[in-house]
């Protein structure tokens, strides 16, 4: 019988070993820590998706740079251009993410873009799905 | 509480190094605080802010750091600062000077039947007469000495011809005097002075200032200007005369003037601010101490060290050798009148035969009741003119001319010891006698047969014209500049002053420009990049032009796929414009090396725009 050989975190193993923080910071001491590699790839992504790209300090490709699209009358080109650059970009700064599947959608009254992913971490059974709104 | 000691670096001090220590330094001493250290981790988006903010940090503390060094200072103000500190005066303007030759007629009489010049009718033309130019420009040249034609010695000569001729006998003669003039023009402004101040400074807003001429203040005492405060001995020039010491007076041919030693209590310091403004500061006593002359003795010198204080250990200046602690009076209660000159500039380089208008306001007959109708006549023909043209008037100091001066003049303790002191002291003598742009210095080249006696050097020199040429310097400047090298002289250096020789060339260059470039505009580029690289603050005398950094300047331009072909040619001809002097560039040309000649020279591209010429060819 095959076996499906999983890889597992060895961090994860060890309760009292943080790994990343939590998004938003509103722990009691600002910062509240996870403890699961699992929690820390999402809050990771969500990040990423809130950057806007040129934020961050000497890393000015950083960010999803969803939010500049926000103002914009959204055409079937530009969904699939964000479709395109979200996936190649997650693909440059998550190596160990595979995305699964990807929705943009837009609510052009409210001026609201909606992301849905749904990804999985290389070679493990993790995974996940995270709902961003942008208005 | 036990203090936990970790392990901090200072070394790494830019955004990736403070990312990556930040990084180890969270896993040595947080391993259960914090693991994900990827780009995208909330966690790293914190450190890098703080990488980013020590970065920042550690750039400006580089920044002030270089910025106390005058090898490495960048900011003018600063600049200036530390010239200050190091005994480096900078210089805001140079001005011109002229050699002006005056002219007076004087009326024949006859006495015991001889008929001789009638010097009743000589005229004095006091210090500070001005002369202007007919050519234009707003740059008056200002007499420095009094000229008195009824003198006339060894040291101030006086042509005298005939002018005209009535009959067999002369009716005019006609005088001749020459005197050195410098391109300023005197300004007033007054100050006035309350309660005392302690190191009171004010602040003289005008452009290209070239000295303070003099202070006076509401009593007519005079202000005396020193290198700094603490100075309280000046050196006083006085002239060489049977009243001032009648001991000397017979040398007074050969001696003009003398030097006396002078404790003054009313003086002042000044300093250029790098906007072009100069400062006065003077000092913070009160007004009971007179000037008084004082000669050195054992009983005075040191007097006012502190009495627990060795003497033995002290070191003593000859200019303050008492040790006295008030700086100087503060002005109160007066008003001082600040005379200071003006001027200077390449364009004061004015042409010969132009300086003819003379200002007639300061001059005046030594004789009263003369003759009103021979008076006017002969006041009427007083006339000026300049046979050379003006030199020496160029900009002022730029900021790496500052600090190479101030390196070397910091050095050599305002003592002239190597050649390299000679050199610098040659380069920063007062504009007001006229400025040296280039300098040379080197041992005599002997033959083998030649013994050399005596420490000789040569000291080679340039100066720039109006148009800011290199041209020899006049011998005006050069009498000025012996007299200048021969105050902090060694006494066994024979200093010979000398020209040094003017190699104009030119350029001719071929590229090949890249296929989406616009030929005339890398063209231009090219130029004007040679134009920089050969332009006159930026060259030596005896530098040689390196061809291969020619060819690796022009590489850099953009738009150049390669350069070609690099042509130097010698130009030479007066009737062209350019230097008399030929030069065969070719067999000067060595490795790629255009070396000068054995003799001081300096390669100048006279007219840039007609003498770099670039040429764009197919691959």
């Amino acid at each position: 019988m095959a076996f499906n050989q999983q890889q597992i975190f060895p961090i994860d193993l060890n309760n009292s070993a943080a790994v990343g923080i939590d998004l938003p910071f509103n722990g009691p001491a600002v910062f509240k820590s996870n403890y699961q590699t699992k929690d820390s790839i999402k809050y990771n992504l969500i990040n990423f998706f809130l950057t806007n790209t040129g934020e961050r300090p000497l890393n000015p490709s950083f960010g999803g740079g969803i939010r500049s699209f926000i103002f914009e009358k959204i055409t079937n080109d530009d969904i699939e251009f964000l479709l395109e650059d979200i996936s190649s970009k997650v693909s440059t700064y998550f190596p160990n993410i595979q995305v699964e599947d990807l929705n943009v959608s837009r609510n052009e009254d409210n001026n609201e873009i909606i992301v849905n992913f749904t990804y999985k971490v290389v070679n493990t059974n993790i995974q996940d799905e995270i709902n961003i709104s942008f208005t | 509480m036990a203090t936990i000691k970790r392990d901090v670096k200072y070394l790494n001090r830019d955004f990736s190094d403070f990312r990556n220590r930040l990084i180890e330094f969270s896993k040595t001493y947080f391993p259960n605080t914090y693991n994900d250290f990827s780009a995208a981790s909330p966690g790293m988006m914190f450190m890098e802010q703080s990488s980013y903010v020590g970065d920042v940090l550690s750039f400006y503390l580089d920044n002030q750091f270089q910025e106390n060094f005058i090898q490495f200072a960048q900011q003018t103000n600063n600049v200036y600062e530390l010239a200050y500190m190091l005994g480096y005066k900078p210089k805001i303007t140079g001005v011109a000077q002229a050699t002006i030759d005056f002219y007076q007629q004087l009326p024949a009489k006859t006495v015991d039947g001889v008929v001789i010049p009638d010097y009743d009718y000589a005229l004095t033309i006091n210090e500070n007469t001005v002369v202007t130019s007919v050519a234009g420009g707003n740059t008056p040249f200002l007499l420095q000495d009094k000229i008195d034609f009824s003198f006339s010695s060894s040291q101030d000569p006086t042509e005298l011809s005939i002018y005209q001729i009535s009959g067999d006998s002369p009716q005019y003669y006609l005088l001749k005097k020459s005197r050195k003039t410098i391109s300023s023009k005197i300004n007033t402004q007054t100050f006035t002075f309350n309660s005392p101040e302690n190191f009171t400074t004010i602040e003289i807003n005008n452009s290209n200032i070239v000295k303070i001429l003099d202070i006076t203040d509401s009593d007519g005492n005079i202000w005396y200007e020193v290198d700094h405060l603490g100075q309280e001995m000046v050196y006083k020039k006085i002239k060489n005369t049977n009243v001032n010491d009648p001991n000397n007076v017979l040398d007074s041919g050969e001696v003009p003037y003398l030097l006396s030693l002078e404790k003054i209590q009313r003086r002042f310091a000044t300093r250029f601010t790098s906007a072009g403004t100069l400062q006065i500061q003077f000092g913070s006593g009160t007004a009971t101490d007179n000037d008084e002359n004082i000669i050195p003795n054992p009983n005075n010198v040191g007097i006012g060290l502190l009495s627990q204080q060795s003497k033995l250990t002290s070191a003593y200046s000859p200019t303050n050798f008492l040790y006295t602690d008030t700086y100087g009076i503060a002005p109160s209660n007066t008003t001082l009148t600040v005379r200071y000159l003006t001027g200077g500039g390449v364009t004061s380089n004015v042409n010969a035969n132009t300086l003819t208008t003379l200002d007639t306001s300061n001059i005046n007959f030594n004789i009263n009741n003369l003759n009103s109708t021979a008076a006017n006549y002969i006041f009427g023909s007083l006339s000026s003119n300049n046979p050379e043209a003006a030199s020496g008037g160029k900009a002022g100091d730029t900021i790496e001319e500052i600090r190479q001066n101030t390196l070397a003049s910091a050095a050599s303790q305002k003592r002239s010891v190597t050649a390299d002191d000679y050199l610098v002291r040659a380069l920063s003598m007062p504009s007001e006698y006229g400025a040296i742009s280039k300098a040379f210095i080197e041992q005599p080249k002997l033959t083998d047969d030649q013994v050399s006696t005596i420490e000789t050097l040569n000291l080679h020199c340039l100066t720039q014209n109006l148009q800011g040429h290199f041209t020899q310097p006049s011998n005006t400047v050069k009498q000025n500049l012996r007299t200048y090298l021969s105050q902090n002289r060694i006494i066994g250096d024979n200093i010979e002053i000398r020209d040094a020789f003017i190699i104009n060339i030119a350029i001719n260059f071929e590229i090949i420009v890249l296929p989406e470039y616009n030929n005339n505009e890398v063209l231009l580029r090219c130029i004007n990049e040679l134009t920089d690289y050969f332009s006159k603050d930026k060259w030596q005398i005896n530098q040689p032009i390196i061809l291969r950094e020619l060819y690796i300047n022009l590489d850099k331009i953009k738009g150049v796929q390669t350069v070609k072909d690099i042509k130097i040619t010698n130009k030479a001809g007066t009737t062209l414009g350019y230097s008399q002097y030929s030069y065969d560039v070719d067999g000067a040309t060595q490795n790629q090396v255009v070396y000068p000649s054995l003799d001081p020279s300096i390669f100048e591209v006279k007219f840039p725009q007609t003498d770099i010429k670039g040429k764009v060819v197919p691959l």
